[in-house]
C-alpha cells in the first residue's frame, strides 16, 4: 500500500465548523484526502464523523470553512451538487425505494436521458459489476434484497452516477464476516481504479485491514491523520478516546449488594432478521451502578427496551428477584378480590412465617386480618419477566423504572402537561373510571421543587421545556416510585454540565437507596467515574464486564470495538 | 341477451368512472390522496358546459353539423366540439387540482380535510354555475350539448334551432343497427379517447422516467428528494393533471346523461365510487378499464335485468362491498407491490438544513 | 419563493451562500398566542364570506350584497323558532363532531360519520315502523335508542377492528361504509314501502317526547352528551389512554397500553354517538328516513367543524354554531332570492370558500414566514404587527381596559360552573363506585385455580403507603443530593 504515490489531493477540508444549536458538531476541521486512497474516518459516537461527511454529500451546509475538490473551491448545498462534483455517499440508513427494482432505483432521478435509459443503464451496470466484482440481480425488487445486497445497490447507484469520491457510513455494521470480505475486495478494486474512498467507522481491526490512512476525530475536533502502516490499534484507541479526564462525580461504595436482575441468554431478532441482541447474560445487583458502554447501535437501547417490556418477542429470560421485605398487605390500594388472587399464588404468610390458607375463610375474617396488618408478603419472590408488557410487569409488583433514550417520543408525551405526564405510569391506580390528578399534581410539584425544574407552571406542555428540564421531569417521575431496578439510557445526552451532575447524583442516590441501577452512557470518562461495573457491548453481544474502578479507558475502548474472538476466527475460516 | 344489450349503456357509465379513476390514480401515485374528486368532477362539468357554450355560440353557427352530409367541415366542427369540451373541463378540473396542491403541498395542509373542502366547494360551484348556464338564455344548452356529443346513442331528432340528424354514426365508422354487438362499438368518441388514455397513463407511469420519478415521490419522498427529484413539482404536476382528467369525467357525465341535469348529487356519488375504484384496481389504469366496466355493470345492471327492486338495489351496493373486501384483502395479504403508495396521504416536509 | 428550492447552481461560494438566503423563508412556529391564531382565522373567514357574496353579486347583479349580509343573520336569529332550529342544528352537528373528536385524537380518520348516523337512524325508524302500536311509545323510544346506539357502534367498529389488526386504511374503509349504509336505507325503504312512492311515511309512534318545543329536548340531550364526553376525555382513564395513544404509539408501548384495544374501544364510542345522533334525527325530527337524512353529509361537515376547532370539544361548540349559522343564513339568502338561486349551491360555495381559506390560514398559524432584509430576518407578522401597533395602539389599550374586567368576570363564572360540574361528576363516580363494590361481593369465593396476573399495582402501592416517611425522606434525600 505504501508504494502508491499519494500526492494528488482529492478533497481538502479547511476550517470546517458546524453547530447545531449550542452543540458544536465540528470545530475547525482541516485535513486532506488523497486521490486513489482508502481513508478511514475514525472516532467515537458524537465525534462528528457523520456530520462532516454529510457536509461533503450536501445534506448539511457548513457554518464556516471551505471544501476544495481537486483543488477548486466548491459549494455543496444539496445532494445534487454533490453528484455534480462526483461525490457519492452510502448512508447508514439506505435511501432506496422498496417497491422498485434495483435497476429503477439506480436510474431514479438521473437527469440525463441517455443515462436514464434502462437498457443503456443495464449494460453499463453490468460493466461496472464485472469491473469491481459486484453481484446483483437488477430485476429484483428492493424489498426482496438482503442487507448486503442493498448496500451493493447503494454503491452501484453512486458509481453509476460516475462518483469519483465514495463515502461509506459504517458500511460493515450490518454485514456478516463473509460479506465484509466481499465488500473489502470490491473497495480495493475501486481504489485500483483511482477512486477516493472514505469509510466512516469505529472498528479498529477493519481500519487496520483496509485503509491506507486514518483520520481521527474526537468530540468534534480533528486530532490527526496517520498512515495505517505506521500505527497500531493501541495508538489509534488513544487518539480516539483521549487521555483520562478526572471527573468529580461523587461515587459511593456499593453496599447491601443483592442479585436483583438476572438477564439470561437474551436474544432479540429484529424485523430484517438480524440479531440486535445475541445471547446477552449479566446480573444487575442492588446497591451498584452497572454501566453499559458501547458504540451507538450495539444493542444497548434494545437491551433496555427488552428488559422493560417495551420490545417483547425476545428469547431468553429476564428474572427479577424481589427484595426481602416484610410488609403487611393493605386494602388501601387494592380490592379484596386482588388480595385473594394474590393469596392463591401463595404470596402471603402470617407474621410468624406460616403461609396463609384462605380456603374456607370468610370475607369478614380476611378483611379483619388485613386491616390488623397481620398478613405479610412472602419473601424472595422471583418473577420471570420474559416478554411481559410494562403494565403486566407493574401489576406483578415489580418496580422497574426506565428512562428511555427518546424522552419526548417515548418517556413523555410532549403535548401533555407536567401533571398528565406524571400519571403515565400510575394513571390506572385507584378504582373507578376517573383518573385522579391530585397525587400526580403533588408529585409534579415536588419534582419541580426538588429538582429545580424551570417551568412557567405545572400545566405547561413538556415539549415547551428545555432539554435539561424535560429530562429532570422524566427522571424525577421514574425515581418517584422508588424503583428496585432503574434503567437509564443516555440520560445526560444534550444536557448542560449542571443538569448532568444532578442526574449523576440522582442515580448515585438511587444506588444508595438499594436499587439496581443500569446506566447506558456514551462518555467513557463518565462511565468510569460513575459506575461500579461496566458491561461493554459490541454488535449485540457482551464483549466484557469490567470493574470500573480498576479498568482503563483504553481497555473499555478496545472491548467496544472488538468482536467476540471465536466469531472472528470462524468468519475468517469460512472465508478461506 | 339482456346483458349484451345493456353493454353500450354500461360502457358509457364506466367511462365516467374511468376518467375519475385514472385522474385519481395519477394523483395517488404521487402521494396525494385527493378526496376532492367528487368536487373536481363538478368543476369539470362546469368547464365542459362552458366549452360547449362557446362552441354553440362561436363555431356551430359557422360550421353546423347537419344530418347525412359528412364532409371536412362537419368533421372539423365535431372535432372542435370535442376539443373545446375537453380543454375546458380539463382546465376547470386542473384549477381544482391547483387549489388542492397549493394547500397540501405548499401550505402543508391536511390532505383529508382539504379534499373534503374541495368537494363541498366543487359541489357548490357545480350547482351554482350549472343552473346559471342552463337558465342563461331561452334554450337548454346542456341538453343540446349532451345530445350533440351523444347523438348516435339516442338517434333522436333535434329539430329546434336546426340541428337535425337521423342516423349519424358516421363519425367513428361503425354502423348502428339492431345488432347489440355492433352497438357496443358505436360510442361517443370520448369513450375511445378514455380507453386510450388509460393505456397511455399506464405506460407513462410504469415505463417512463417521469412515471418512475412520480412513483418515487409517492412511495418515499425523502429518498426521491435525495436522488435530486423535485418532489413538490411532481406532486403539483400529478395532482393538476390528475384532476384535469377527472374533470373530463365530469364532462362525460353530462354526455352520459344526455344533457339532462339534476344537481350534483349523482355526480358526487360517482366521484366517491371513483375513489373506491382506485383501490379496487390497485392503482393500475389497465385494471381500471376492466374495473370500471365491472363497477358500471354492477351499478346499472338492475335496470336491464328483470329483477325486483330490492335485489337490484343489493346489486348496486356490491361495488362498495367488493371495494371493502379488496381493501381488507390487500392490507392482510398484500404483497408490497399491491399496497397503496408508501406515503399516500402524507405531506412531505424536508427537514431544515 | 416559499418553497425550498433545491435546484442547485454551482456558484462561487461567497455569492452562493448569500443567495441561499432567500427573500422569504419558512420556519416552524411554536409560540403563537391564542388570540393571534383566532384573529388570523377570523380574518380569513371574513375574506371568504366576502368572496362568496362577491361571487353571488357578480353572478346576479340584482342581489344586493348588504341585504344578503343582513339575511345571513336573519336566517339564524330571525325568530324564536329560527333560533331554536339554529340551536338544534348546531347541537346535532356538534353531536357528530363530538363523536369524531376521540377518533381523530387517535389519528383515526373516521370519514364514516354519515354511515354511522344512517345506521342509527335506520334501526330507529325500523323499530318505529315495526313496533309502532304494539307497545307503549316510551318503550319504543328506549328500545330504538339502545338499538340505534348499538347499530352506530357496530358500523364504526368494523373498520376499527381491521385498522387495529391489519392496519387497513380507515379513511377509505369508513367512506365505503357510508355508501353501504345509504344503500341499506334504500333497500329497506323499497322493501317495506314498495307502493308509497318509496318514502317512509312520517311515523306517529315512538317519537321523542316534546319538551316545550320539539327542538328543546334534542338540544338538552346533545348538551348532556357533550358534558359526558367532555368529562370522559378529560377526566377518565380511558380518555387519558386515548390521548396517550393519539400522541405517541411509542409512549403507549412504553407504559404498556394496548393501543389496539384503545382504537377499537374509542371507535365504538365514536360510532355510538353517531348512532345516537341518528336516533335523534329519526325519532325527534324526521320521524322517517331517506338517504339524505344526514343533512347534506353532516359527517363531513362535522369533520370540518372539529378540525377547525383543533379537536377541542369546547371550541367545537363555537365552530359548529358558526357553520350552522352560515348554512342557515345562506339558506335565508337563497330563499329571499329564490327567483335566481334554486338550490343550496350558494351555501356550498360560501362554505367551501370558508373551509379553503381557513385551511390556508393554518399555514400562518403553524409556520412563520421570515422576511429577509439585508441579512436580518424578521417575522412578517411582526412587521405587520408593528405597523398595526402604531396605528391601533391607543384603541387597543382602551379595549383592553374594557375587556379585561369582562374576561375576568367570565372566568369567574366559568370556573364556578366548572367546579359545580366537577362536584357532580365526583358524586356520580362515587355513586358508581359504591354500586360496583356491592357487586364485587358474590365473587369472593377463594378458589384454587390460579390467575396469573393481579389487577393494579397492588403490592407496589402498599409499600410507600405503609411507610409514610417515604415522601418526606425522599424529599430530604433529594435536597441532600443537591447539596453535593
Amino acid at each position: 500500500m505504501e508504494n502508491i504515490v499519494q500526492q494528488d489531493i482529492s478533497i481538502r477540508f479547511e476550517n470546517i465548523t458546524k453547530t447545531f444549536g449550542s452543540v458544536i458538531a465540528n470545530e475547525k476541521i482541516t485535513f486532506d484526502v488523497y486521490r486513489g486512497e482508502i481513508l478511514s474516518l475514525l472516532g467515537e459516537n458524537g465525534s462528528g464523523k457523520t456530520t462532516l461527511m454529510n457536509m461533503l454529500s450536501g445534506i448539511y451546509f457548513p457554518d464556516e470553512g471551505q471544501i476544495y475538490i481537486n483543488g477548486k473551491k466548491v459549494t455543496i448545498a444539496s445532494p445534487m451538487d454533490a453528484f455534480k462534483h462526483k461525490i457519492g455517499m452510502v448512508h447508514q440508513h439506505f435511501k432506496l425505494i422498496d417497491v422498485f427494482t434495483c435497476l429503477e432505483n439506480i436510474v431514479l432521478g438521473i437527469a440525463d436521458k441517455e443515462k436514464a435509459n434502462k437498457n443503456n443503464a443495464r449494460k453499463a451496470i453490468k460493466e461496472l459489476c464485472d469491473r469491481y466484482g459486484f453481484e446483483i440481480n437488477l430485476d429484483k425488487k428492493v424489498y426482496d434484497l438482503s442487507v448486503s445486497e442493498k448496500q451493493t445497490l447503494e454503491i452501484l447507484k453512486t458509481l453509476y452516477r460516475e462518483a469519483e469520491i465514495l463515502i461509506l457510513d459504517e458500511p460493515t455494521a450490518v454485514l456478516t464476516p463473509i460479506e465484509i470480505r466481499k465488500l473489502f475486495s470490491v473497495l480495493s478494486n475501486m481504489r485500483k481504479d483511482g477512486k477516493t474512498i472514505i469509510i466512516i467507522t469505529h472498528k479498529l481491526n477493519e481500519v487496520m485491514e483496509i485503509s491506507d490512512r486514518v483520520a481521527v476525530l474526537r468530540k468534534g475536533q480533528y486530532i490527526d491523520t496517520v498512515k495505517t502502516s505506521q500505527t497500531s490499534e493501541a495508538q489509534l484507541t488513544e487518539m480516539m478516546v483521549g487521555k483520562k479526564i478526572v471527573l468529580d462525580i461523587g461515587r459511593t461504595e456499593p453496599k447491601n449488594m443483592e442479585d436483583r436482575l438476572f438477564v439470561e441468554h437474551l436474544t432479540l431478532t429484529d424485523k430484517d432478521g438480524t440479531k440486535v441482541l445475541d445471547d446477552v447474560n449479566f446480573i444487575a445487583r442492588s446497591g451498584e451502578i452497572l454501566g453499559i458502554a458501547g458504540i451507538a447501535g450495539s444493542g444497548q437501547r434494545e437491551l433496555l427496551e427488552a428488559i422493560a417490556g417495551v420490545k417483547p418477542g425476545y428469547k431468553g429470560d429476564v428474572i427479577f428477584n424481589r427484595p426481602k421485605k416484610n410488609l403487611p398487605v393493605s386494602f388501601f390500594h387494592k380490592t379484596y378480590r386482588e388480595v385473594v388472587n394474590m393469596a392463591k399464588k401463595g404470596a402471603f404468610h402470617y407474621e410468624n412465617g406460616t403461609p396463609v390458607d384462605f380456603t374456607g375463610m370468610s370475607s369478614k375474617k380476611i378483611k379483619e386480618l388485613v386491616n390488623a396488618e397481620k398478613i405479610i408478603f412472602n419473601e424472595n419472590e422471583i418473577y420471570n419477566l420474559r416478554n411481559l408488557n410494562p403494565r403486566t410487569i407493574r401489576e406483578l409488583g415489580v418496580r422497574l423504572s426506565f428512562v428511555p433514550e427518546d424522552r419526548l417520543g417515548m418517556g413523555l408525551v410532549g403535548n401533555m402537561d407536567l401533571v398528565d405526564n406524571m400519571m403515565l405510569r400510575s394513571y390506572r391506580k385507584g378504582k373507578g373510571i376517573a383518573v385522579n390528578r391530585k397525587k400526580p399534581e403533588a408529585l409534579a410539584e415536588e419534582i419541580v421543587h426538588e429538582l429545580d425544574v424551570v417551568t412557567p407552571n405545572l400545566h405547561t406542555p413538556v415539549r415547551k421545556l428545555s432539554g435539561g428540564n424535560v429530562q429532570k421531569v422524566l427522571v424525577g417521575r421514574e425515581i418517584s416510585s422508588s424503583p428496585k431496578v432503574l434503567m437509564a439510557a443516555y440520560p445526560v445526552r444534550g444536557l448542560d454540565i449542571n443538569s448532568s451532575y444532578l442526574i449523576y447524583n440522582l442515580l448515585d442516590k438511587e444506588k444508595q437507596d438499594g436499587s439496581a441501577v443500569i446506566f447506558v452512557g456514551e462518555d467513557l470518562d463518565v462511565l468510569l467515574a460513575l459506575c461500579d461495573r461496566i458491561l461493554v457491548m459490541c454488535e449485540g453481544k457482551v464483549s466484557g464486564i469490567v470493574d470500573a474502578r480498576t479498568t482503563t479507558k483504553e481497555e473499555v475502548g478496545l472491548l467496544m470495538t472488538k468482536k467476540n474472538e471465536d466469531e472472528e476466527e470462524t468468519g475468517g475460516e469460512s472465508n478461506d | 341477451m339482456a346483458v349484451l344489450s345493456s353493454l353500450p349503456g354500461v360502457i358509457t357509465l364506466s367511462v365516467v368512472f374511468l376518467f375519475g379513476c385514472i385522474g385519481e390514480t395519477i394523483s395517488e401515485k404521487a402521494g396525494n390522496l385527493n378526496l376532492g374528486i367528487p368536487g373536481i368532477m363538478c368543476f369539470g362539468v362546469v368547464g365542459g358546459t362552458l366549452g360547449s357554450l362557446i362552441y354553440m355560440r362561436l363555431i356551430y353557427p359557422v360550421m353546423p353539423v347537419t344530418a347525412n352530409a359528412f364532409g371536412l367541415v362537419e368533421f372539423i366542427s365535431y372535432a372542435l366540439l370535442i376539443l373545446l369540451g375537453i380543454v375546458f373541463s380539463f382546465a376547470f378540473g386542473a384549477i381544482g387540482g391547483l387549489i388542492y396542491s397549493f394547500l397540501t403541498t405548499t401550505l402543508k395542509a391536511n390532505q383529508n380535510v382539504t379534499g373534503l373542502a374541495i368537494t363541498t366547494f366543487g359541489a357548490g360551484i357545480g350547482d351554482f354555475f350549472m343552473s346559471l348556464l342552463r337558465s342563461g338564455d331561452g334554450f337548454d344548452l346542456c341538453e343540446r350539448v349532451g345530445k350533440i356529443y351523444g347523438f348516435h346513442l339516442t338517434n333522436a331528432t333535434l329539430s329546434d334551432k336546426g340541428l337535425i340528424y337521423d342516423d349519424a354514426n358516421w363519425h367513428m365508422g361503425f354502423i348502428s343497427s339492431n345488432n347489440p354487438v355492433a352497438n357496443i362499438f358505436s360510442q361517443p368518441s370520448l369513450v375511445y379517447i378514455c380507453f386510450i388514455l388509460a393505456i397511455v397513463v399506464f405506460i407513462v407511469l410504469n415505463k417512463t422516467r417521469i412515471g418512475l420519478s412520480l412513483r418515487a415521490v409517492g412511495e418515499n419522498p425523502a429518498t426521491a428528494d435525495a436522488a435530486g427529484i423535485n418532489t413538490d413539482k411532481y406532486r403539483y404536476l400529478a395532482t393538476i393533471v390528475g384532476c384535469g382528467i377527472a374533470g373530463i369525467g365530469g364532462l362525460f357525465y353530462l354526455i352520459k346523461s344526455q344533457g339532462s341535469w339534476d344537481g350534483t348529487y349523482e355526480l358526487q356519488s360517482y366521484g366517491w365510487m371513483t375513489l373506491a375504484l382506485v383501490i379496487f384496481t390497485i392503482w393500475n389504469p389497465l385494471i381500471a378499464i376492466a374495473g370500471s366496466i365491472l363497477f358500471a355493470f354492477l351499478y346499472s345492471i338492475p335496470s336491464y335485468l328483470n329483477v325486483d327492486m330490492v335485489t337490484g338495489m343489493f346489486l348496486t351496493l356490491t361495488p362498495y362491498i367488493v371495494t371493502v373486501v379488496v381493501l381488507i384483502f390487500t392490507s392482510i395479504f398484500g404483497k408490497k407491490n399491491v399496497l397503496p403508495p408508501g406515503s399516500l396521504g402524507v405531506n412531505y416536509f424536508r427537514e431544515e438544513r | 419563493m416559499i418553497k425550498n428550492n433545491n435546484a442547485a447552481k454551482p456558484l462561487p461560494t461567497e455569492k452562493a451562500k448569500k443567495e441561499k438566503k432567500k427573500l422569504f423563508h419558512v420556519e416552524k412556529r411554536f409560540n403563537m398566542a391564542l388570540w393571534q391564531s383566532v384573529l388570523v382565522r377570523f380574518g380569513f373567514i371574513l375574506v371568504a364570506v366576502f368572496f362568496g357574496l362577491l361571487v353571488l353579486t357578480m353572478a346576479y347583479s340584482k342581489i344586493n350584497p348588504f341585504v344578503s349580509f343582513g339575511n345571513l343573520f336573519i336566517g339564524a336569529f330571525g325568530s324564536l323558532d329560527k333560533f331554536l332550529e339554529f340551536l338544534r342544528d348546531s347541537a346535532l352537528l356538534l353531536g357528530v363532531g363530538l363523536a369524531l373528536i376521540p377518533a381523530f385524537k387517535m389519528k383515526f380518520w373516521n370519514l364514516g360519520g354519515n354511515g354511522q348516523i344512517l345506521a342509527g337512524a335506520l334501526v330507529c325508524v325500523m323499530l318505529m315502523v315495526e313496533l309502532g302500536g304494539t307497545m307503549p311509545d316510551f318503550v319504543i323510544v328506549i328500545i330504538s335508542l339502545v338499538a340505534a346506539i348499538i347499530a352506530g357502534a357496530i358500523w364504526a367498529a368494523i373498520p376499527a377492528i381491521f385498522k387495529a389488526f391489519f392496519n387497513t386504511n380507515e379513511s377509505l374503509f369508513t367512506l365505503m361504509m357510508n355508501y353501504i349504509a345509504a344503500g341499506l336505507v334504500g333497500i329497506y325503504i323499497y322493501w317495506r314501502f314498495p307502493d308509497e312512492s318509496s318514502i317512509v311515511p312520517a311515523q306517529t309512534h315512538g317519537r321523542l317526547p316534546i319538551l316545550f318545543n320539539s327542538n328543546v329536548l334534542i338540544i338538552l340531550l346533545v348538551a348532556t352528551t357533550f358534558v359526558g364526553l367532555f368529562l370522559y376525555l378529560k377526566y377518565s382513564k380511558h380518555g387519558y389512554e386515548l390521548s396517550v395513544v393519539g400522541e405517541s404509539i411509542n409512549t403507549a408501548r412504553y407504559v404498556g397500553i394496548n393501543s389496539k384495544k384503545v382504537i377499537i374501544r374509542t371507535l365504538i364510542l365514536s360510532g355510538a354517538i353517531c348512532g345516537f345522533v341518528g336516533f335523534l334525527i329519526a325519532s325527534g325530527i324526521d320521524f322517517s328516513i331517506t338517504k339524505e337524512t344526514t343533512h347534506r353529509g353532516m359527517g363531513f361537515t362535522a369533520i370540518m367543524a372539529v378540525w377547525l376547532a383543533k379537536f377541542n370539544p369546547i371550541i367545537s361548540i363555537g365552530t359548529a354554531m358558526f357553520i350552522t349559522f352560515i348554512t342557515k343564513g345562506m339558506s335565508q339568502v337563497q330563499m329571499s332570492n329564490s327567483r335566481y338561486i334554486t338550490d343550496d349551491s350558494a351555501t356550498n360555495i360560501v362554505m367551501g370558500l370558508i373551509f379553503l381559506f381557513v385551511i390556508a390560514s393554518e399555514f400562518l398559524v403553524e409556520y412563520k414566514i421570515m422576511y429577509n432584509k439585508n441579512g436580518k430576518e424578521t417575522d412578517i407578522f411582526e412587521i405587520i404587527g408593528n405597523f398595526f401597533k402604531k396605528v391601533f395602539g391607543p384603541v387597543g389599550r382602551f379595549l383592553k381596559k374594557v375587556f379585561v374586567p369582562v374576561g375576568r368576570f367570565f372566568k369567574k363564572v366559568f370556573t364556578a360552573v366548572g367546579r359545580f360540574f366537577k362536584k357532580v361528576f365526583v358524586a356520580v363516580v362515587r355513586f358508581f363506585k359504591k354500586l360496583f363494590r356491592i357487586k364485587d361481593k358474590p365473587e369472593k369465593k377463594p378458589v384454587k385455580d390460579a390467575i396469573d396476573s393481579f389487577d393494579e399495582d397492588s403490592i407496589e402501592d402498599s409499600e410507600p403507603e405503609k411507610s409514610p416517611s417515604k415522601k418526606a425522606t425522599s424529599g430530604k434525600k433529594k435536597s441532600q443530593k443537591e447539596g453535593k
